[in-house]
């Protein structure tokens, strides 16, 4: 049986539980209404048009084959129009890297597209559960986002290493600090979400920087997956 | 021209095949797996193979995978891999031996037949054909460093269209100047980001993407 002690810690596990479920839940609803509203309006709207022009274009085929021209061409703009926000739409789901080849190699991929140099270095050998990772690239994702746009500096720094059953990230820049985890939804953001798999972040931004965030999530990690080739 | 094409989505793989027979491309094969693929390269020795990033039974990197191996089984195949999204770590990946005869472009861009087919054949002759996309994102990023920011954008442009593996010709018909003047821009882009100039067209977009690589 559990002492006072006991029972006292079980009943904030229980608060705390209750609390990242609730906001896991919500942020969940809030990410599933932002993908329905971006599909409504962007490729569904776009493929109404082109489907428009498509038939318009069928009635003044023989009548004004110029015009159908033109239509056809509008047409193919749209499916490309709709491409490109399937795209982007797919890429904020679940990267195509992340997918493929897993948190490491996601994240030195998204550290070629940021106008940082990203000095990156991880030690995993193999792969946290999906959701983790996804959780966690998200977290670095949004990280460096925020060095790009407020740090004033050129350089990040990113490592990845599992110790202790806790997959730890540190993220780190030389830019001006000043970073304040109460100020802004981001890192709050952050910090739910990492909630969620029992997860915390620590924030060090003096004023002057440097600015290092660190994470550590619990979570095993599965082999190293091989390849054939 | 003969070509291969590994594809797993039937209607693609069948739109494909269309296209490109259309364009006076005989398909010799059309699969829908990497181990396919490399039984069909090594059976019919094709001029160029066109792969999908995606291929069963892992739905991941498979096809790039497959694309590069069959490379190495057949040294010096031409290669267009073709994908729902382009990353600068598998182009990279594509160009690393510093070969030719390597493409590496959206799926989007079948849309556009006559220059699909265009770069298809670009390819199959060993020349290069990268997508705008990761040629944008690459002078994006570098944008912000010193050389390209001396370029005008007329030679940003040039400098686009001249990392996706296009001929001064082909440039010069895009741009409705001459080839002449591309010769120009080209020059000055060459003199600006200091690299040695080379009329070989392959070289030269490997200089060029070497350099946005930074």
């Amino acid at each position: 049986m559990l002492g006072p002690a006991g029972q006292a810690e079980l009943a904030l596990r229980v608060a705390h539980l209750a609390q990242t479920r609730a906001d896991t839940i919500d942020t969940g609803a809030a990410e599933m209404r932002r993908i329905e509203r971006d599909l409504h309006d962007g490729a569904q709207a776009r493929l109404v048009a082109m489907g428009m022009s498509l038939d318009a274009a069928d009635q003044m085929l023989e009548s004004e084959p110029a015009a159908a021209r033109a239509l056809l061409a509008e047409a193919r703009e749209s499916s490309a129009k709709a491409l490109a926000e399937l795209r982007a739409l797919v890429r904020g789901i679940h990267p195509p890297v992340l997918a493929d080849r897993g948190l490491a190699e996601a994240v030195r991929a998204l550290a070629l597209d940021l106008p940082l140099r990203v000095h990156f270095a991880s030690e995993l050998t193999g792969r946290p559960p999906a959701p983790i990772e996804s959780a966690a690239y998200f977290a670095i994702s949004e990280l460096l986002a925020n060095v790009s746009k407020h740090a004033q500096t050129r350089q990040a720094w990113v490592d990845l290493r599992h110790v202790g059953g806790m997959l730890r990230i540190g993220v780190s820049d030389d830019g001006a600090g000043g970073a304040d985890q109460r100020r802004g939804t981001g890192l709050a953001g952050i910090e739910r979400r990492l909630a969620a798999f029992d997860g915390v972040l620590a924030l060090s931004s003096p004023p002057g920087g440097p600015t290092v965030v660190n994470m550590e999530i619990p979570c095993a990690l599965s082999s190293p997956k091989t390849f054939s080739c | 021209m003969r070509a291969v094409i590994a594809e797993d989505l039937f209607l693609l793989r069948d739109g494909l095949t269309r296209l490109l027979e259309a364009h006076g491309v005989q398909v010799t094969a059309a699969v829908d797996n990497g181990a396919g693929l490399l039984a069909a390269v090594t059976a019919d020795r094709p001029d160029v193979a066109i792969v999908d990033v995606r291929l069963p039974p892992t739905f991941t990197d498979e096809g790039l995978r497959a694309a590069l191996v069959a490379r190495r089984e057949a040294p010096g195949l031409p290669v267009l891999v073709l994908s729902q999204y382009v990353e600068q770590i598998y182009a990279r990946e594509l160009l690393a031996g510093g070969a030719g005869g390597i493409g590496y472009l959206l799926k989007d861009r079948v849309l556009d037949g006559a220059q699909f087919a265009e770069a298809v054949r670009r390819v199959a002759d060993g020349g290069t054909a990268m997508d705008p996309e990761v040629i944008a994102r690459l002078v994006d990023r570098s944008s912000a460093d010193g050389a390209l920011a001396t370029l005008s954008p007329r030679e940003r442009e040039v400098l686009g269209l001249m990392a996706e593996g296009r001929s001064n010709a082909a440039i010069a018909q895009r741009l409705f100047i001459t080839e002449r003047a591309v010769a120009k821009h080209t020059a000055s882009i060459f003199l600006r980001l200091g690299l040695q100039p080379s009329d070989d067209d392959n070289r030269r977009v490997l200089a060029v993407l070497a350099f946005l690589d930074g």
